[in-house]
């Protein structure tokens, strides 16, 4: 959904923005930002949720 | 043709070595087209006329190197400064600049691509922003890619210093990426949490941070995604703006109040700025000069009425500050930049390879160097050879305008009060004949019983 919302950005070029202060400006940018941020947050955090239930066990590592 | 050893970091537009009266560019193909955009469109003019840009040009008489699409020239300005060695204002200038050149690029839909503080240099005491390499389109809804780097590189480093009474330089100084604001927060915390934007750009974006840094490559790219409306950019940069405006250094300066409080004798101070003025007459001046231990520099704004540059260096940031905030809308604000540097330790060459950011020593070639009331500070303060002091007047310089303050001197007592070493062979009779090994003695005046003055000729 975010990806149909969303403009993919070239302007960020080599400086590496943390999504952490990408977050942090969508919350600051008001209503609208904060939207998506909690919508993004949602996504996140669902997935992650189903994940557990699922209870797949993790890939073990190969090293 | 080579590149700047410095410039290397951003894909689309690189400085080219040389060292001639203008700073030539290399440009991309995206560069070029955005850059060609703001020119005609009057951005750029626009924004030279109001003093956030850097003068520039296109120079289509220059070949650009393979790869490349244009050539940009813009002036080089006389001293290469670094943040580490700016005092609190001259960052909060620098910050401020960033932010009203943001502000203003948005407008045209053009942003700032990245807000490192490097991007500033200072002009004597007026920041400029140089880096016209940091201008880039803005592509549709993105939120501002470099607000994290500019939290870093401005906002943390003036918030520890205003909220907490810590220097930044130190911390500035060994961190090329400035202070990080997850960093930060530990600093600040707890009782810094109610001051202004402590809570939102520090505590927040720390925790958002922890909580995003094991994100899945997807997420990542969907939060790089998200969209921000321009106006909610604009708002921000603006809230950033009043955020930092509002700061004021919480840190004391032992130096600042010195040109008031110290027991100097009029008569003796007046002999004193003569003795540098016929220095100055009888060298007719030049490009450049440098005082060490400036102070509020009472005697940079004398060498600034004979040389073109005079960078005025103190180990003490409220003095250099306290400089260069009395400077602001003067002519000498042309000539003098403050610059806080401590004669023990200069800026060593930093950065990639050593070779990103110059040491002191290869930023320039002063004519004259000052050395005026701070041999008593290195020799018997920090314990420097009384040889080695004059190595140093004459280091950089074919000149150098030397004061000698003996042991029994008040302001030098005051420095051993606590002491018990003793100074073996720091005299005045040693200092003449030292100084008289090294150089040639073009000029001496004895300003009082136990100090005395030397303009050395290399």
């Amino acid at each position: 959904m975010i990806g149909v919302l969303g403009v993919p950005s070239t302007a960020f070029a080599y400086v590496d923005p943390s999504a952490g202060s990408i977050l942090l400006q969508l919350l600051l940018g008001g209503v609208a930002g904060v939207l998506v941020a909690l919508k993004l947050w949602w996504k996140r955090l669902s997935s992650w949720r189903s994940r557990r239930v699922a209870k797949t066990p993790p890939p073990s590592p190969s090293r | 043709m080579s590149f700047d050893p410095s410039s290397f970091r951003d894909p689309d537009a690189r400085v080219l070595a040389g060292g001639g009266p203008d700073v030539l560019r290399a440009l991309s193909q995206d560069a070029a087209t955005l850059d060609a955009r703001l020119r005609r469109a009057g951005v750029l003019a626009e924004l030279e006329r109001d003093g956030l840009l850097i003068a520039s040009q296109r120079r289509d008489d220059q070949l650009a190197p393979q790869g490349w699409s244009a050539v940009l020239s813009a002036p080089r300005l006389p001293f290469v400064s670094y943040p580490y060695e700016w005092s609190f204002s001259m960052l909060q200038d620098a910050a401020l600049l960033t932010l009203d050149l943001q502000a203003r690029l948005l407008s045209h839909a053009a942003t700032l691509k990245d807000a490192s503080a490097f991007n500033v240099l200072f002009d004597g005491a007026r920041p400029v922003f140089v880096d016209l390499g940091s201008l880039a389109e803005r592509a549709g809804n993105a939120p501002w890619g470099a607000y994290g780097q500019f939290g870093d590189h401005f906002l943390a480093p003036l918030m520890l210093e205003a909220y907490r009474g810590i220097p930044f330089q130190p911390l500035w100084r060994g961190n090329l990426e400035g202070l990080p604001v997850r960093q930060l927060a530990p600093m600040l915390a707890p009782f810094g949490l109610l001051r202004g934007g402590v809570l939102t750009h520090v505590m927040l974006r720390a925790w958002l941070e922890r909580r995003t840094q094991h994100l899945s490559v997807d997420a990542r790219r969907e939060v790089r995604a998200a969209p921000l409306a321009p106006q909610a950019v604009a708002r921000n940069v603006a809230g950033l703006r009043a955020l930092i405006a509002g700061l004021r250094s919480g840190a004391s300066s032992a130096w600042a109040t010195y040109d008031e409080t110290n027991s100097y004798d009029p008569a003796a101070a007046e002999r004193k700025m003569a003795f540098v003025r016929d220095a100055c007459a009888r060298l007719g001046g030049g490009r450049q000069a440098w005082d060490w231990g400036a102070n509020t520099g009472r005697y940079s704004r004398l060498l600034a009425e004979h040389y073109a540059t005079v960078v005025a260096m103190d180990a003490d940031a409220g003095a250099v500050d306290r400089l260069y905030t009395s400077l602001r809308g003067t002519d000498a604000a042309r000539r003098i930049l403050p610059l806080v540097m401590d004669a023990m330790d200069p800026s060593p060459a930093r950065g990639w390879r050593g070779t990103e950011r110059l040491a002191l020593a290869e930023r320039g070639r002063p004519e004259l160097v000052l050395s005026l009331a701070l041999i008593h500070h290195l020799c018997l303060g920090r314990g420097v050879p009384l040889d080695q002091f004059l190595d140093f007047a004459l280091q950089d310089a074919p000149h150098a305008v030397v004061e000698f303050i003996a042991a029994e001197d008040p302001m030098a007592q005051a420095l051993l009060a606590t002491k018990t070493v003793t100074h073996p062979g720091y005299d005045a009779a040693a200092f003449r004949h030292l100084a008289a090994q090294r150089g040639r003695v073009v000029a001496e005046a004895a300003l009082s019983p136990t100090r005395q003055l030397l303009l050395l000729a290399r």
